[in-house]
């Protein structure tokens, strides 16, 4: 397989690139160029006046062009006069500090003033950074955003994936948590999969950026992000295409975000350099109100009183005891906010240094950053560092060399979030009693430096976790590539880009025994535990290609682009886990007890090659016309794939594209509507794959099984040979207008993804020794639409408003899936994947509020049924549960759906003014219509245990009469209370003011310095919402069946920051 | 509308868009029942109804404890029922703290609970008994007041500290005076080292050193071998003798407890009379039959026209009567020894030829036996092998003595003999145990004159051929002649 495809990948891209640059040469001739002269000298001529759209002032010194034909610069009144093919001819507008413009005649002899806008105006000639060349957005088929991060120096402690959120109509970007570095879950246009990845496919500098989590982390609820790799302030621009069909073959089923690195655009030497401080806080307004000492001991006599312990025992139980010459008297006799022992402000601070320069044959941009961020978990932080070289070459007119390379290394300091009740910090807080305290006393009540052990309810001690855990992630990744293009004439070029991944995770763990609940292992019980792990990933990637671009007779305007894309990935996982080391001073694997050590680890290799076509087609810069085909083939795919072409024994995804636009507002009929800058309609349609369909899942493999103390190998799964990528067929129709000279712009889409062939986890009968059989026996898709509108609300040359505005919507639904339906579970949740329904509905039980009295329950004649089978009635305070099947038993039959995770809408509002030398904008992000299930509020108010609860809980029915929606507390919950149901189910919507900063640009009067630039930036400053946990954004994991799942992560942080940047 | 009216506009937008928008929570963690926000005090002082009760509780200072953060249950008697409660018991602070403290429980109980009765411990360790519509003999007016940190019951009528039956007999004057004097002569201490305060380590013993007066445990001998007439949590029927009557019964079985001195005699002689007038659980005086079974399982006959006083107490009932009929044959009861059960044998070699057995009879009973065999792999046993058995506790008098010794196995007759006192005593003499026979044997007739302890043996033929010196015992019935 390997060997093949690497003959195959030869001769395809030299097969090509000769039989191209053949065909070009003998295109191109010397006398349509004494023509063209000639045409020229006798053309009609045009004239128009250029202004400052802000200012209304004339502008000189800008380029007037026609493409291949005239060129013209305005003069000190802005005026020019230019020769033209024809009255339909496109002039073509760019100077510096200016957007790019273009102004098609229509026929028209006399232009009105033209309007140009600074280069940081978002506008619809934006470029798009796009797999094969730039485009500006007004020429583009596709459904694309352009963002342009102007080096994005007031930003705070963002990663890439942070950054989008909000900006990008259709991209929900969710952040994980609040912890630093963390980053988002991308989902573009919803979802496409259930088990393969849902992130679109990141692209830096043309190579495929792999930010895959692998394994999983020792420290609970972690994932390493690898964009948090990408310094945000060495992105010059992110590209995002939603409707990236074909592009990228069997990568691209969810979207592709192509980000491109600072390269030097002119050869003075440039300095700058940036200084931030910042300041993490979390407001104790924003803790949960939990029950304080004195409601949380009424609570747990209440709540004891149910568990079996008679009077006199719960009375002598030693916080019952309020005899100050009780030895333990002092222990159990406090008032502890144990939120405030866990949360802790934090700084953190930001040093940028970037220069670049050059002269014309070398130019480079270096720069370096240092970072740290101490979150707001106590004794938590973050070190990064990160260093970038872009270098582009000219070593000849027509040979060129751009290289980019990128290290950086990230060293955190964390803590087990989520489901790890012994052990993560936030969630023992919120449970353990507050009539205990962090420290040791002894009997007169003298507190010692020691922190007191876990205590008499099992509850560990989230001081002990804060300050002794340790939890240590230390990655790093080298990610660079050499591009080396040859301009073979005019119309042809060629290049080849070659670069290399190197990434290395390294954990270090160790939870001491003092102070946490021990562990329960297989054969022992662990008291302070040891774990190391190493992941490495190594990628190599090779996208090679021709291209040509040319125009015939000035109208025809044609790009093509062959190639081919290789990408081989080597990915392994080792750790080491340890136990019971003599001391909580030995803290590395090697010190635990040697019959309790182990190991384990998993490799993953794969190769792919994407051949792809590219080909574009303009008629008169009005008509568009794009092609593009993927032709895959990869080590993951089966050998026997069904109606699919094979080449040498490997199956191949044939995966075509057309996308076509009409710019309307280049017409001639519309020549006279003078509020339409631009309107143009634009459709696309084709097919896209997944290729995460595992990386041996076609194949048979054998794992390592111990027997009695002998090792062997046993068949590790069904391999199914007939194993495919995942099909995602794309309709995207879309509309792009710009109107009111510039000043309003509009993007809307509508689209359809629909996945076949997906993948799906059947079960299989149990004598075959396995639980599932991986096939692609589900699809699904999604239908949804965005609007994107920006607009300058008022542009006078000290006073600028912007005002952008985007929405999205998407409605999933399973259309096929073996069994009709699945249930799984995580955090106690039901997750349903039916069909006919969105993937991940919460599937639980309705309550209609609180049965008031004994009376009233038996009236009802409901029960419930025990794990035994046994019916228990419920009684005056239990919950009343809806019973859908009407049999009288509250069972399983009862479920059903009560929450969808999907958000109806999401989106951001951006502003931006900018007054004289001041400038202050605001992101505004909105979710609006998603449930979630607050798996930690839930735990807080059970009721059945010696946790601690809410204040809500203050509320819980006491006797006969009481009305109230909060149930009775009984001990372990035999009626089921505290059952997934609608009560834990939340709204989701949020509306949040997720940045602002305010930038004064200081009057330099100095030599020395450029420019001297100060920002204040807020993070985060502002959440209105229903929902009662910490926040409403989080996300447990990538999986779609984890969304909308609070399982106790660290909250959003808000954050002030100041910086300053200088310009040397 | 210029700018800046724009702008003002737009802020005064965005101020109410702020202010429309309230945290979930205040409305949540409110609490929403007013009842839910007072303590058991507050709501007892709100109801004028119990202002005598709430005056007492403020004077005794259990006013702070109902207010504090641990769950009560009060039943609260009204003023009516106050204004009835004898003055003795609210003058006295000591008493009124036990007469309050008899109202209230840890912990909330509400009536739905008892299903029909439940008894429940008050602060006192007392037992009240609640059902769904009284607590002890008081009709509950108001039931299930919850608030924050409990529960109030209003009672028509207060409730009287009742004593427990170890209580009133201490309390008893002028009549079973001498019942009441043995049963508290039986009190004695012990030093429980776990619940003592150690002060240190001496240094030569190793042993802790206790502070002084401390892990002293109270303990009473017949607590511990009859029934613990002061645990509050057991019900017993507990008959006090007058004094002529404990004479009497005691005189009855005097002779057979003759030992070297009186008061031993005395002492034993009044257990044995005392131990069977324990009965388990609660029998009224209407519900009394003409006997009843003691907790040591032996008749007791009752003559409901010799109750002399019946005293309700908080943990049963307690009759002084002035006769108590007991059947002397139920007091001085055959003694049996198991042969299974030797004290040791003449040699100490021979554990490979007595076997302890358990076999079915000719009845199909099963019966526990030793018996002793020189098989000859093993040597033969010695000439008049014999187990020895330490009796204890025998009383004074003379016995007809039997055995029940049973010879399945071998089928010649064993010969063997029981003596007392000595193994040459020859007590009785060589007796043949035929094959299959399962019946007693009457040996003959042995006196004690002291009552207490003595030996005996079974002894083996004076012969060493395998078979021939075999033993057998299922066990020995020694039937006290009674006159």
């Amino acid at each position: 397989m390997q060997l093949f495809t690497k003959k195959l990948y030869i001769l395809l891209v030299f097969g090509l690139l000769w039989g191209f640059k053949a065909a070009a040469q003998q295109a191109d001739s010397l006398s349509r160029y004494r023509a063209d002269s000639i045409a020229r000298a006798k053309a009609p001529k045009i004239s128009g006046v250029v202004k400052d759209a802000a200012t209304g002032k004339p502008v000189a010194g800008i380029n007037i062009g026609v493409f291949e034909f005239s060129a013209a610069i305005s003069d000190d009144r802005g005026r020019f006069t230019i020769n033209v093919p024809n009255y339909n001819a496109v002039l073509t507008l760019s100077g510096q500090g200016y957007q790019l413009k273009e102004v098609p005649l229509k026929g028209r002899h006399k232009l009105a003033d033209i309007l140009i806008f600074e280069d940081s105006y978002n506008s619809v000639y934006d470029v798009a950074q796009m797999p094969v060349k730039n485009t500006p957005i007004n020429q583009l088929v596709n459904s694309v955003t352009a963002i342009s991060t102007s080096g994005s120096w007031e930003t705070a402690s963002e990663t890439p994936d942070t950054y989008l959120q909000g900006k990008v109509a259709g991209l929900n970007a969710i952040r994980r948590s609040g912890t630093p570095n963390i980053g988002a879950n991308l989902f573009l246009r919803g979802y496409n999969s259930l088990y393969g990845t849902n992130a679109p496919l990141v692209v830096v500098d043309g190579m495929i950026y792999d930010n895959n989590h692998y394994g999983s982390s020792l420290i609970g609820g972690h994932i390493t992000n690898a964009l948090a790799d990408i310094d945000l302030k060495d992105i010059s621009n992110i590209t995002v295409i939603k409707d990236a069909a074909s592009m990228y073959g069997t990568k691209g089923a969810n979207g592709v975000i192509l980000i491109t690195t600072n390269h030097p655009s002119d050869l003075a030497t440039k300095i700058d350099f940036g200084v931030y401080s910042g300041y993490n806080y979390m407001p104790s307004s924003m803790y949960y109100p939990v029950m304080s000492a004195s409601d949380y001991r009424i609570y747990l006599s209440d709540v004891l009183k149910t568990s079996g312990m008679t009077a006199d025992q719960i009375a002598a139980q030693p916080y019952m005891i309020d005899n100050t010459s009780n030895a333990d008297y002092y222990n159990y006799h406090n008032n502890t906010n144990w939120q405030k022992q866990v949360f802790k402000n934090g700084f953190s601070q930001n040093y940028n240094l970037k220069v670049t320069g050059g002269d014309n044959i070398a130019k480079y941009a270096l720069s370096m950053g240092y970072g740290g961020n101490n979150g707001i978990s106590t004794n938590t932080d973050l070190k990064k560092y990160n260093t970038r070289f872009n270098a582009d070459l000219n070593l000849s007119k027509h040979f060129t060399i751009s290289a980019n390379f990128a290290f950086t290394y990230n060293q955190q300091d964390l803590r087990d979030q989520g489901v790890y009740p012994k052990t993560n910090p936030i969630y023992t807080a919120l449970i353990k009693a507050p009539i205990l305290q962090p420290h040791a006393v002894n009997s007169q009540g003298i507190e010692s430096p020691n922190l007191s052990d876990s205590d008499i309810f099992g509850v560990s001690n989230p001081t002990a976790i804060a300050d002794n855990v340790q939890a240590v992630n230390k990655n790093y990744r080298f990610f660079g590539g050499i591009t080396f293009r040859y301009q073979i004439n005019k119309s042809l070029t060629a290049q080849t880009l070659i670069g290399v991944t190197s990434d290395k995770v390294r954990e270090n763990t160790f939870i001491p025994r003092a102070g946490i609940v021990n562990d329960t292992l297989n054969n022992a019980i662990g008291d302070s535990r040891m774990g190391s792990r190493v992941q490495r990933l190594y990628t190599l990637y090779n996208d090679t290609r021709v291209t040509y671009d040319r125009v015939f007779s000035r109208i025809h305007h044609f790009t093509a682009s062959i190639g081919a894309r290789y990408d081989q990935t080597q990915v392994n996982d080792n750790y080491a886990l340890g136990y019971n080391s003599a001391f909580d001073q030995l803290v590395t694997v090697g010190t635990g007890v040697s019959t309790l050590r182990a190991a384990g680890g998993n490799i993953g290799e794969y190769h792919w090659l994407n051949n792809y076509l590219t080909a574009d087609y303009q008629l008169m810069h009005k008509y568009l016309l794009s092609y593009n085909m993927a032709v895959d083939a990869s080590s993951r795919f089966g050998t026997t794939v069904p109606n699919a072409p094979t080449v040498g024994g490997n199956k191949l995804a044939v995966l075509p594209s057309v996308a076509a636009g009409w710019v309307i507002s280049s017409e001639k009929f519309m020549s006279n509507v003078n509020f339409i800058e631009l309107l143009k309609l634009r459709a696309s349609y084709g097919l896209t794959g997944n290729d995460d369909i595992g990386n041996y899942a076609a194949r048979q493999y054998y794992v390592s099984q111990n027997l009695l103390g002998m090792e062997g190998l046993v068949r590790g799964n069904i391999g199914n040979s007939s194993l495919q990528w995942e099909v995602n067929k794309k309709l995207d129709i879309g509309l792009d207008a710009s109107l009111l000279k510039e000043r309003l712009t509009i993007t809307a889409d509508v689209f359809k993804n629909t996945t076949s062939k997906m993948i799906t986890y059947d079960p299989t009968p149990a004598i075959s020794g396995f639980q599932y059989a991986v096939y692609n026996d589900g699809a699904m898709q999604n239908i949804g639409a965005e609007l994107g509108v920006n607009g300058r609300i008022i542009n006078k040359s000290n006073l600028k408003w912007d005002l952008g505005f985007n929405i999205s919507s998407y409605r999933n639904k399973v259309t096929k899936f073996p069994g009709n339906s699945m249930l799984s579970s995580y955090a106690g949740a039901t997750i349903l994947t039916q069909v006919g329904l969105p993937a991940n509905m919460f599937y639980g039980y309705k309550t209609n509020g609180v049965y008031r009295s004994d009376a009233e329950a038996a009236s009802a004649g409901l029960s419930v049924r025990t794990s035994s089978g046994s019916l228990i009635p419920l009684k005056g305070g239990d919950m009343r549960f809806v019973d859908v099947n009407g049999d009288k038993v509250i069972d399983s039959q009862d479920m059903q759906v009560i929450g969808n995770p999907n958000p109806k809408f999401t989106g951001g509002i951006t502003t931006s003014v900018t007054y004289k030398r001041f400038t202050a904008s605001a992101l505004i992000t909105f979710v609006y219509g998603n449930q979630l299930y607050n798996y930690t509020r839930r735990i807080l108010e059970s009721e059945n245990s010696p946790y601690n609860q809410t204040d809500a809980v203050l509320n819980r029915w006491r006797a006969d009469g009481q009305v109230t929606n909060i149930p009775r507390a009984v001990y372990g919950d035999p009626t089921g209370n505290s059952r997934f149901s609608d009560r834990w189910i939340e709204d989701g919507s949020y509306l949040r003011l997720r940045t602002i900063t305010v930038s004064y640009d200081f009057p330099v009067k100095n030599k020395f310095f450029k420019y001297i630039k100060a920002y204040a930036t807020g993070n985060n400053l502002l959440t209105f919402t229903k929902y009662m946990g910490y926040d409403p954004e989080f996300s447990a994991g990538d999986n779609i069946l984890y969304q909308g799942i609070d399982a106790g992560l660290e909250p959003q942080i808000k954050t002030v920051q100041l910086g300053v940047r200088l310009g040397i | 509308m210029n700018n800046t009216s724009k702008y003002i506009s737009l802020l005064a937008l965005l101020a109410v868009i702020f202010s429309a928008c309230k945290k979930q929570w205040d409305q949540r963690d409110k609490v929403t029942d007013q009842q839910l926000n007072v303590t058991v005090m507050q709501q007892i002082n709100a109801n004028a109804d119990l202002s005598i009760f709430a005056s007492y509780l403020i004077k005794t200072g259990y006013d702070k404890m109902l207010n504090s953060t641990k769950t009560y249950t009060v039943w609260a008697p009204n003023n009516t029922a106050m204004q009835a409660v004898d003055q003795s018991v609210l003058t006295d602070t000591a008493k009124l703290r036990v007469f309050i403290a008899n109202h209230i429980a840890n912990q909330v109980y509400l009536t739905n609970e008892p299903q029909p009765s439940m008894r429940i411990h008050n602060l006192l360790g007392k037992n009240v008994t609640f059902t769904p519509t009284k607590v002890e003999d008081a009709n509950i007016i108001k039931a299930n007041q919850y608030v924050k940190n409990g529960v109030v019951h209003t009672i028509d009528k207060a409730l009287t500290v009742k004593q427990s039956i170890w209580q009133y007999i201490n309390s008893l004057i002028g009549v079973g005076q001498e019942d009441k004097t043995y049963l508290i002569n039986q009190n004695y201490i012990v030093i429980d080292t776990s619940a003592a305060t150690v002060t240190g380590v001496d240094p030569t013993t190793g042993k802790p050193i206790l502070k002084p007066g401390t892990g002293v445990v109270n303990k009473n001998y017949y607590f511990d071998n009859v029934a613990d007439l002061s645990n509050e949590d057991k019900l017993y029927t507990h008959i006090i003798l007058t004094d002529a009557a404990f004479d009497a019964e005691r005189n009855m079985v005097s002779k057979y407890f003759v030992t070297s001195t009186p008061d031993s005699t005395y002492n034993l002689s009044a257990f044995n009379i005392v131990k069977d007038l324990t009965i388990n659980g609660v029998v009224t005086p209407d519900q009394l039959p003409d006997h009843l079974v003691s907790v040591n399982n032996v008749n007791v006959p009752i003559n409901k026209a010799a109750i002399v006083q019946t005293y309700n107490a908080s943990n049963g009932i307690v009759y002084v009567m002035s006769s108590v009929n007991f059947n002397l044959a139920d007091k001085i009861t055959p003694i049996y020894i198991q042969g299974e059960n030797p004290s040791y044998f003449s040699r100490t070699d021979k554990g490979g030829d007595i076997f302890f057995r358990v076999k079915k009879d000719n009845q199909g009973q099963i019966f526990n036996d030793i018996f002793i065999s020189g098989t000859g792999s093993n040597g033969a046993l010695p000439a008049k092998f014999f187990a020895a058995y330490n009796l204890n506790k025998l009383y004074s008098c003379q016995y007809t003595v039997s055995w029940r010794a049973v010879n399945d196995i071998q089928t010649t007759a064993i010969s063997q003999q029981l003596s007392f006192g000595s193994p040459t005593n020859a007590t009785f003499p060589y007796t043949s145990v035929p094959p299959n026979v399962y019946t007693e044997t009457q040996l003959g007739n042995y006196t004690m004159t002291r009552y207490g302890y003595m030996s005996m043996f079974l002894i083996g033929a004076n012969s060493t051929t395998a078979g021939t010196n075999s033993l057998t015992l299922d066990y020995v019935k020694l039937v006290p002649v009674l006159q």
